[in-house]
């Protein structure tokens, strides 16, 4: 386990397991991951990735006989203890999807979405918040000619740092992303991934990721996950030069799925 | 839980209270004919002399009725609809299906009163002339008409049931030389026969509750029938002739609202065993 | 060998062209009869001499009334139900229960209800036969459709939404209310429309929850007597042997125009909305 010093905490495991039903998909991984610094959690399919990103902002809890064992702590309150508001913990946890899924509404309207969510109805505050938003998201210079179109008509990439924008638009902490740029190509992709360097100046990004090259490219830390258990994690250039598991280096240098 | 979401909940739970108020209201109004007239004979006999001294309610031939109409339009019927069904999910381009499923939408929006109109104006004559009958308002005229009122439910169930099948089965049929009919015949339909069985059921739901077709074409007589070609009534045509004239609380009023009460235990059964059939396709 | 397959797809095709026909052919028959009976003084006047004589405005006016009190009914509880079923219903007994309830209510035979509006509407309640019982009555013939519509419409609304919208922090009912339900719409309305098409046609329901078969006013309010378009038909045809044939066709071919016209219109609206659909 890494100790850094001089930054924030921002999400802290303990001993977390998470079961659906009978089925132990998370097997007791203790890991944290720090403000202003990219954590890639990688892995084949199946190794439970997406279960463990989704657990941080509870976007499991609909799945029936979800169980989570161990503490999740998350801004320093644990995040399945009965008195969390989930609400309020989205808020300061925000999530950008492996497909891009603006809603069918305008540019504006999209990324307006979380603040008037919040009770935000001035015109002028909105206004500054889109522009900000977009902005950050690298998205403001193609579209604010035409922020009352319809956010479905841009392209793929587009909508995908359309939805960072909706996501940054309520503040959050923390930037959860899942696969986000599995479905773009390969430009669009490189966009994303300089895009994710400029957010880790203001927030913790924890990405689950298939593709090894992205991870090593942008992430400051790596998790490789393996049938739910967290094998190794590490400094990113640690992983990818010198990792201390075999199992990592098998997968690393694509001697397993 | 916010406001609203409650207010959801409830509506949710309304559509159950209103469907259990339906059943208990039955049970109620039926309660007095059932605690002094009810027995066995009540089902079996055929007898229905409402205003006589003592009153006879025996709804036999009014069942054995329903059961001719319904078996009439489900025999017509059933072979059309699966055969149009075959047709609309296997053999035409999407394109044209879309256009005869629109077709059968408009079926199922034609009133049943203006089907019954039809039938008397057009299908009891021609049935009387083609069948040399002295009326053409009989229990096979109903069936007739109530077999192209049912086509609609046979035909969307059925295709749905077709489209349903993986199309490996198909391609798997095809790589072993089968032409399309004989995939279509031997392979998809014997695959789908669970959901074109609950199309089946649920259609016969809907003949055995249809009133105003019946009750115009059928012919009305009360007494049980010994041949399709009889003039008949079934259960929802007596409901409907008699309940305006039977005094309120009268022992007829009673026994109209067990026919109702039975009538009602029949389409649930044959809706229950449609949705079983749909659920333990679902299952598998 | 090829040309008996054949044969049995042309049978095929053959039975369905037989399928379609009668109901293609008996819409276009009643309209054509009903031409020559339907003029300005049939559809605006009063009926006079027990419908044989005048117009059927009343009927007309009564079968608006109904399917306004109807939507009125049906549309809060029958949206609400559709809601809580696709997007709050626990995974449990009482949900599968209520799925249960849902189909039978599908089930019950128009009639049946009539019987169920009569006790509960006319009598309990004391309404009396009124549009206002009727209206109630067709409420609960046409529940479990537009609940069905509703549901089917918020399935088709994709999943990502939803995820998109929670994570944004907002509650379960605010990703409802300003998310799927505006995507949903088309489809709700559509379903609704369709279903009042079918209250529009029934008559047994209203047989004995308050409709009538001459009446010299038009109704005033809810708790009036009516007259209405199925009913008016069944009666002339079944118990006024002097009624000319064509004022019958004429209703019929009012009755027809207007259900299909609401059936046509909903099915075109919602194939439009479909194919403007970006999602």
């Amino acid at each position: 386990m890494v100790a850094v010093q001089g930054k924030d905490t921002k999400i802290m495991l303990r001993d977390v397991s998470i079961y659906y039903s009978a089925l132990h998909v998370i097997k007791g991984v203790s890991m944290n991951f720090l403000d202003k610094e990219i954590t890639a959690i990688i892995g084949p399919s199946g190794s439970g990735k997406s279960t463990l990103l989704r657990s941080l902002n509870r976007m499991n809890d609909h799945i029936a006989g979800m169980r989570v064992e161990g503490e999740a702590n998350i801004l320093g309150s644990n995040v399945y203890a009965p008195s969390v508001d989930v609400v309020a913990l989205r808020r300061r946890v925000g999530m950008v999807f492996q497909k891009p899924n603006p809603f069918p509404k305008s540019i504006y309207d999209n990324v307006a979405y979380g603040p008037r969510l919040q009770g935000q109805k001035s015109k002028v505050e909105l206004d500054g918040i889109v522009e900000r938003s977009l902005t950050q998201a690298a998205l403001w210079h193609e579209v604010k000619d035409r922020l009352h179109a319809s956010g479905l008509a841009l392209s793929g990439g587009q909508q995908q740092r359309l939805c960072i924008a909706r996501a940054l638009a309520v503040d959050p902490e923390v930037l959860l992303m899942d696969e986000p740029a599995s479905a773009l190509d390969p430009a669009a992709t490189a966009k994303i991934e300089d895009l994710m360097l400029k957010l880790k100046e203001h927030l913790a990004v924890v990405v689950v990721t298939h593709n090894m090259q992205q991870a090593a490219r942008v992430s400051d830390f790596t998790a490789f996950l393996l049938g739910g258990e967290l094998v190794e994690f590490d400094i990113t250039r640690k992983i990818f030069t010198a990792p201390t598991d075999k199992r990592t280096d098998d997968y690393i240098s694509g001697r397993m799925g | 839980m916010p406001y609203q979401q409650r207010l959801v909940t409830l509506a949710g739970y309304a559509v159950l209270l209103i469907t259990a108020l339906i059943f208990v209201f039955l049970v109620q109004q039926s309660w007095p004919f059932v605690r002094e007239h009810g027995s066995l004979v009540f089902f079996t006999g055929d007898r229905w002399l409402p205003v006589s001294l003592p009153p006879v309610f025996q709804i036999g031939g009014f069942l054995v009725s329903s059961g001719i109409i319904t078996g009439v339009a489900i025999i017509i019927g059933v072979p059309f609809g699966v055969l149009a069904a075959i047709s609309l999910a296997e053999l035409l381009p999407p394109g044209v299906s879309v256009i005869f499923r629109s077709i059968f939408e408009v079926t199922a929006g034609i009133p049943s009163v203006v089907f019954g109109f039809l039938g008397l104006k057009i299908v009891a004559p021609a049935v009387a002339g083609l069948f040399n009958l002295p009326t053409g308002l009989t229990g096979f005229s109903a069936g007739l008409v109530l077999s192209i009122m049912i086509l609609p439910t046979l035909v969307s169930l059925s295709e749905e049931a077709l489209r349903a099948v993986p199309r490996e089965y198909a391609e798997a049929s095809y790589a072993l030389g089968a032409n399309r009919w004989q995939t279509i015949w031997r392979v998809i339909v014997p695959s789908a026969r669970g959901g074109i069985g609950a199309a089946v059921f649920l259609a016969m739901g809907r003949a055995i509750g249809e009133t105003m077709t019946v009750l115009m074409i059928a012919g009305g007589r009360l007494a049980m029938p010994t041949s399709i070609f009889d003039p008949m009534r079934p259960i929802t045509a007596l409901i409907a002739s008699e309940v305006n004239n039977a005094a309120r609380n009268s022992i007829q009023y009673h026994a109209l609202f067990t026919a109702g009460l039975i009538l009602f235990m029949i389409t649930f059964a044959v809706n229950a065993i449609a949705a079983s059939v749909i659920v333990g396709k679902k299952a598998r | 060998m090829r040309t008996k397959y054949q044969a049995r797809e042309i049978a095929c095709l053959l039975a369905l062209f037989l399928t379609v026909l009668p109901p293609l052919a008996a819409v276009l028959y009643i309209f054509v009869q009903a031409l020559p009976g339907i003029s300005f003084e049939y559809i605006f006047s009063m009926p006079a001499r027990r419908g044989i004589e005048g117009g059927i405005l009343p009927a007309i006016v009564g079968t608006l009334w109904l399917m306004f009190g109807t939507t009125l009914a049906v549309l809060p509880i029958g949206v609400g139900a559709g809601i809580y079923l696709a997007e709050f219903a626990p995974n449990n007994r009482l949900t599968r229960l209520l799925e249960m309830a849902l189909v039978n209510l599908a089930g019950v035979p128009s009639v049946v209800f009539g019987l169920f509006g009569y006790t509960i509407f006319v009598i309990m309640l004391g309404f009396g036969p009124s549009i206002l019982s009727a209206s109630l009555t067709l409420a609960a013939l046409t529940l479990p459709l537009v609940v069905t519509a509703t549901r089917q419409a918020l399935y088709g609304v994709p999943m990502s939404f939803r995820e998109a919208s929670l994570s944004l922090g907002a509650t379960r009912w605010q990703t409802v209310s300003t998310i799927i339900m505006p995507c949903a719409r088309t489809g709700v309305v559509t379903g609704t429309l369709l279903a009042l098409a079918r209250a529009a046609g029934e008559t047994a329901p209203i047989l004995i929850t308050g409709a009538a078969f001459a009446l010299p006013n038009l109704p005033r309010s809810f708790m009036s007597r009516f007259m209405a378009l199925p009913y008016h038909l069944y009666i002339s045809v079944t118990q006024i042997p002097a009624m000319p044939p064509e004022r019958m066709w004429a209703t019929a071919g009012i009755l027809l125009f207007l259900v299909l016209a609401m059936q046509v219109g909903a099915t075109i609206w919602r194939e439009q909305e479909r194919r403007k659909k970006q999602w």
